[in-house]
């Protein structure tokens, strides 16, 4: 079995024990994908959960309602888009209201709503193969960034809920809740209300980097991928939303957090919020400059927030301190080859300039070196 | 461009401080021993009692001169070991010009010198046929040491390495530290003190000298896993120490003390081809655009 490893951690740091709701942005900026059709025009009037662009597989809804005023460039998962933007009316109109689904759930009608609800590959995987473990993964893999934590621990009901249904439907043999060791809030409230729902089981997981991860998640229990699922907290909520209430996924969890925060929070954002606005409204920041990760420390990216949009796959924010790290030179010492989980050789791509097929830019080579040199800069092939 | 914000408390510069705090203690021994004491017996003047400070000066100094820069770099552990590995019989010139030399050497390609060092040295009192690793007091008399001897340091060794006791307690410390290349000294000893007592019962000739070597030993522990001149990958470690074992042992039949700092020469060199040979096939690496 790979040997991972525990992160060092500044445990000091701060967090409001509440989600924060930031749901009512002046703003949202959604990106126009190529081969996208626009089904709005220019001061248009949308809806919540309207349609503005769509092709063959895919549709964009509008999380907001609002008056569509025209198109910028942000930029959203590291790259630069073309976004349309949405005035917000802060009326929250919506076409057809939402109500709770009452017709009663069987494996096809979940599996119909999956496809609707656009969880694609979890809707192939149960209709195409026998399931026999499920996994709800409740791990963060990043340090700073807890939302999955808080998901599980504000939303346990529908979590539990959600995975006995999809237990009871498809057979599935072990439903098991996955949680790290040290998270005892959740290991309290799992324990209380596990005995509802005698059929899934709770496991406890060390505190160490990359359990987080589908891959290594499923390594650590000897689970094989072909009878495997694995979801993380927040999609099987979603999950849950769209399968009882009908609800698309036009609302995110991300953690804004770091040694620059006040205190750092998790915050459930619109889809498609600038961070800037989230950050002026809801943040109060430390004096001093300051360096702007997106989706964490590991491996995350430092950016500028004026022009950075929340996307469905963003993780998060953390605030450090600017400052330059000197870069020793390399000594030789191979402890970056020795901890990669993948063994791929990073003094070897930095010595001949090539990049790895295998590296999974977990960041580890960095984090270890004893030299501070920024590895994961030549795995990228950036030079 | 991508960097990652978070480090371990992993720093080299504080492994060089624990390896240099370690070596302060062999040194101070090594004047005790080789200064203080020989002036008390009235074997040495009193100028010539700080000649291990002497030496000790002059490479940090010569360090100094070479790695301005980054004079906390591994360089100064190079030097700081080469005052305390030279048999106390040196010609101080002859330790001040090679020393320059090598220096000088490493500004063009950056090799382990200390092997090197010792092996000149040996060299150079050979053709002034004064080699020998006793200092005035162990030459004035026939010495029969028992194992507390030397592990209290009383043994024959270099000016700054006979501490055998403090060598096996910094190696216990240096086993904990991630950086510490362990598997080297660890493979280099057992191969070593396996053929030692093999040959040792096979031939019914047992000798302590040949088992607690203060050179043989301490360069195991300090100078082979020198982490910059080693191997980096766990094959290549192991290679690299099976075949240091092994040559240390095969050389410990013409000259114990110069066998040890040969077969580093040799096995350093092999060093970089051997990762190069472990890692041909490795790391599904492509090209980058």
């Amino acid at each position: 079995m790979r040997k991972l490893v525990k992160l060092k951690k500044n445990n000091a740091l701060l967090y409001s024990s509440q989600i924060t709701e930031y749901i009512a942005p002046e703003y949202i900026y959604l990106p126009v994908y190529p081969k996208f059709n626009l089904l709005v025009k220019n001061n248009e009037t949308v809806f919540k959960g309207q349609i503005v662009m769509e092709n063959n597989l895919n549709k964009v809804l509008s999380p907001i309602s609002g008056v569509f005023i025209g198109s910028e460039k942000k930029i959203i998962d590291g790259n630069v888009h073309t976004c349309l933007v949405i005035q917000n009316d802060y009326k929250e109109k919506k076409k057809n209201a939402l109500r709770k689904s009452t017709v009663n759930l069987d494996r096809d009608k979940i599996i119909s709503k999956l496809y609707d609800f656009y969880f694609k590959g979890i809707a192939s995987t149960l209709e195409s193969r026998k399931i026999n473990n499920l996994i709800i993964n409740g791990i963060d893999d990043e340090p700073y960034i807890l939302n999955r934590s808080y998901i599980m621990q504000n939303f346990y009901k529908e979590i539990l809920e959600m995975t006995d249904i999809l237990r009871e439907n498809f057979n599935i043999k072990n439903a098991m809740i996955v949680i790290k060791n040290s998270d005892t809030k959740n290991i309290e409230t799992y324990l209380s209300n596990i005995c509802m729902y005698p059929s899934i089981v709770i496991n406890l997981v060390e505190d160490k980097y990359l359990l987080g991860n589908d891959f290594f998640l499923r390594e650590e229990f000897s689970l094989k991928e072909s009878d495997t699922l694995v979801i993380d907290a927040k999609t099987i909520l979603n999950i849950y939303e769209a399968v009882i209430y009908n609800k698309h996924t036009l609302e995110s969890f991300i953690t804004i957090s770091g040694p620059m925060v006040e205190k750092g929070q998790i915050v459930k954002v619109k889809i498609g919020t600038s961070f800037d606005e989230l950050i002026q409204n809801v943040f109060k920041l430390k004096e001093g400059k300051k360096e702007f990760v997106l989706n964490g420390l590991m491996t995350g990216k430092s950016i500028d927030i004026k022009n950075v949009v929340i996307s469905k796959d963003t993780l998060g924010l953390i605030i450090v301190k600017k400052g330059e790290e000197k870069e020793g030179k390399c000594i030789n010492c191979g402890l970056c080859y020795k901890i990669c989980p993948v063994k791929v050789n990073a003094k070897k791509v930095m010595d001949t300039k090539m990049i790895s097929k295998s590296c999974i830019d977990c960041g580890l080579c960095s984090y270890i070196c004893p030299c501070n040199i920024n590895l994961r800069k030549f795995l990228r092939g950036e030079k | 461009m991508s960097r990652v914000y978070l480090h371990s408390q992993n720093s080299y510069k504080k492994f060089l401080t624990l390896l240099l705090s370690l070596l302060l203690v062999f040194f101070m021994y090594g004047f005790y021993k080789n200064g203080l004491k020989l002036y008390l017996n009235g074997q040495v003047s009193f100028f010539k009692m700080f000649k291990p400070l002497f030496l000790l000066l002059t490479s940090v100094s010569v360090n100094f001169i070479f790695n301005r820069k980054s004079f906390w770099d591994t360089p100064l552990v190079l030097n700081f070991l080469s005052a305390l590995i030279v048999p106390y019989n040196v010609n101080v010139f002859v330790f001040i010009t090679i020393l320059l030399a090598l220096n000088f050497l490493q500004k063009y390609k950056k090799f382990n010198f200390i092997s090197l060092l010792v092996l000149l040295i040996i060299l150079s009192l050979f053709i002034f046929k004064d080699y020998s690793f006793y200092n005035p007091f162990e030459a004035s008399f026939n010495h029969k040491y028992s194992v507390f001897d030397f592990l209290m340091g009383k043994g024959y060794g270099a000016i700054g390495n006979t501490f055998l006791l403090f060598s096996f307690i910094s190696f216990l410390v240096l086993l904990l530290n991630i950086n510490y290349k362990k598997s080297i000294p660890i493979i280099s000893f057992s191969i070593y003190y396996f053929l030692i007592i093999i040959t040792a019962f096979l031939t019914k000739n047992f000798s302590y000298e040949l088992l607690l070597n203060n050179n043989l030993i301490f360069a195991f522990i300090f100078i082979s896993p020198i982490s910059e001149y080693s191997p980096y990958t766990r094959g290549g470690q192991y290679i690299y120490s099976l075949l240091l074992g092994l040559l240390t042992f095969a050389f410990s039949f013409i000259d114990v003390n110069l066998g040890v700092y040969l077969s580093l020469l040799l096995v350093g060199v092999l060093s970089p081809y051997l990762d190069k040979m472990i890692t041909k096939n490795s790391g599904n690496l492509i090209e980058c655009i």
